[in-house]
C-alpha cells in the first residue's frame, strides 16, 4: 500500500471511530432499545472497520455505514426466531395531545410515536429527518425503490403527526402485512 | 421559454420541496401554490413539523458510556474517554492501518491460518480473540472447537487465544445458562493460554433487566467487548468471529 493510500484508509478509519453517535441516533430511532442500539452502532463500527477495503468510494462513506447498520438490524430481526411483522401496528398509551408537554415530554413522546411506527417507515424517516440523506442516498442504503422511500416517508410523518397529536390513533401502513416467518 | 407550474401538487411532492428533493421546475410550483392558496401553505407547514419533531426527539440522545478505565491522554495531549473512538484514533495514529488492515481484513476459517498468518508477517507469538455475540448451542460448539483446535495447531510457546462474548453470547460463559461450563472450566485450568471474557456492558444491561447473571468463576467481567476487541487488533492480534466460522 503506498504513503497516500495508507493516510486514506487512516483517515476513512478514524471518520468511521468517530460515528459511533450518529449511527447510535438513528439505530435508536429504529429499535427504541437504548442498549440494543449501542450494539448495532458498535457492530457497524466493527464490520465498516474489518471491510474497509470494500469501500470503493470514499464520499459514500457514510451511505455505505448506514447499508451495514440495516443489514445488521435486518439481522438481528432474523435471529429474535419470532414471527414479527414489518408493518406492526403498536397502538401506544393515552397521552394528551403535544402542545400540553414540556420539552422533556416531548423528547419521550416522540421516541415513543416513532416505536409506534411500522419499522420500514422507521427506517426512512430517520434516514431523511436525523442523517439528511438524499432520497436516492436512502433507497440505496435500504435497497428500495425511490418511489418506496418517498412514499414511506409520507407514511411516517403523516403517521408521526397524528399519533403525536392525537394520541388515539393508529399509525396506517397503506399496504398488505408482511409477515417473516423465522 | 418559461416552462409552466404543475398544477397538481401531491403529498410526496410536497414532502420532497421540504427535504430539498425537487428539480426547479417542481420546486416553482410549491412556491407558486403556497403563495396561492392556503391549504399548501398547511401542508408545507405540518412536514416541516414532523421534522423537527424527529430532531428534537433524536439529536441529543447519546450512546451509553462505556465501563472501563478512567479516560486517558490521547498523542496531542487531549482527553479522550476509553472507548471505541479513543481506541480507534489512537490505533491509527501510533500503528497505522498496516496492522489493522491486514490482519482484521482476514477471516480465519482454520485456527492454524492465525498461526501462519501472524509468522509470516510479524514477529510476534501467535494470538487470536474470538467473538462470540449470540446465545446460540451450535455456534458455542463452533467456538469450543476453534479452540481446541487453536491448541493443537498452536503449541508454540506464547500464543493465546482469547473468546470473548456479548450480547446474547452471555449465555456460553453464565454458569446458571451454559450447556459448555464443564468444558469452558476444563479449558481454563488445563490451558494457561486460554482466557474467557464476558462484557462488563452486556453484564450490565442483564442487571438492568433484573437478571442477575452468575459468571462462571475465574472469567474476566472488568472489559467491554468492543474496546477489548479494539485493543486486540491494536496490539495485532487476529480477530474472528465465530458465526464466520464455515462450520456453522
Amino acid at each position: 500500500m503506498g504513503k497516500k493510500d495508507y493516510c486514506a484508509t487512516l483517515s476513512l478509519k478514524s471518520r468511521i471511530a468517530e460515528s459511533r453517535t450518529r449511527l447510535y441516533r438513528v439505530a435508536l430511532a429504529w429499535c427504541g432499545d437504548e442498549m440494543l442500539a449501542d450494539d448495532l452502532a458498535q457492530e457497524t463500527m466493527t464490520s465498516g472497520i474489518t471491510n474497509i477495503k470494500q469501500l470503493r468510494d470514499e464520499t459514500r462513506l457514510f451511505a455505505w455505514l448506514y447499508s451495514i447498520l440495516n443489514n445488521n438490524w435486518r439481522l438481528h430481526l432474523r435471529r429474535k426466531k419470532c414471527h414479527d411483522e414489518l408493518d406492526d401496528q403498536m397502538p401506544g398509551e393515552d397521552d394528551e395531545p403535544l402542545g400540553h408537554c414540556h420539552e422533556i415530554e416531548i423528547v419521550t413522546r416522540v421516541r415513543r410515536a416513532v416505536a409506534s411506527l411500522p419499522a420500514q417507515q422507521r427506517q426512512v424517516i430517520s434516514l431523511v429527518d436525523l442523517e439528511e440523506f438524499s432520497y436516492c442516498d436512502v433507497a440505496e442504503i435500504l435497497d428500495i425503490p425511490i418511489g418506496t422511500v418517498m412514499s414511506r416517508l409520507h407514511r411516517a410523518r403523516k403517521n408521526l403527526l397524528a399519533r403525536l397529536e392525537n394520541p388515539a390513533v393508529e399509525p396506517q401502513t397503506g399496504r398488505e402485512h408482511i409477515r417473516i416467518v423465522k | 421559454m418559461r416552462q409552466k407550474h404543475i398544477e397538481h401538487i401531491d403529498d410526496l411532492m410536497v414532502n420532497a420541496f421540504v427535504d430539498g428533493q425537487l428539480d426547479a421546475v417542481h420546486c416553482e410550483s410549491v412556491i407558486a401554490a403556497m403563495e396561492a392558496d392556503a391549504e399548501t401553505r398547511e401542508r408545507v407547514y405540518l412536514v416541516r413539523r414532523a421534522k423537527d419533531l424527529i430532531k428534537v426527539g433524536f439529536e441529543r440522545a447519546e450512546a451509553p458510556s462505556a465501563v472501563g478505565p478512567a479516560p486517558k491522554r490521547g498523542l496531542f495531549g487531549r482527553r479522550y474517554a476509553v472507548g471505541v473512538a479513543a481506541s480507534l484514533l489512537m490505533a491509527s495514529v501510533s500503528f497505522g492501518s498496516g496492522v489493522l488492515g491486514y490482519y482484521v481484513s482476514k477471516q480465519l476459517s482454520h485456527p492454524s491460518q492465525a498461526g501462519a498468518l501472524a509468522t509470516a508477517h510479524t514477529p510476534s507469538t501467535n494470538h487470536v480473540i474470538l467473538h462470540v455475540s449470540q446465545s446460540d448451542p451450535e455456534q458455542f460448539s463452533a467456538a469450543l472447537r476453534y479452540v481446541e483446535n487453536f491448541l493443537d495447531s498452536n503449541q508454540a510457546p506464547g500464543s493465546q487465544i482469547e473468546v470473548i462474548a456479548n450480547s446474547g453470547g452471555l449465555d456460553l460463559m453464565r454458569a446458571d445458562k451454559s450447556p459448555f461450563k464443564a468444558q469452558v472450566v476444563a479449558m481454563m485450568q488445563h490451558h494457561s493460554n486460554v482466557h474467557f471474557i464476558a462484557c462488563a456492558n452486556g453484564i450490565r444491561t442483564l442487571r438492568k433487566l433484573g437478571i442477575e447473571p452468575k459468571i462462571i468463576g475465574d472469567i474476566d467481567t472488568d472489559k467491554t467487548a468492543i474496546d477489548h476487541i479494539i485493543n486486540r487488533l491494536q496490539a495485532g492480534w487476529t480477530y474472528v468471529k465465530v458465526d464466520d466460522i464455515p462450520e456453522i
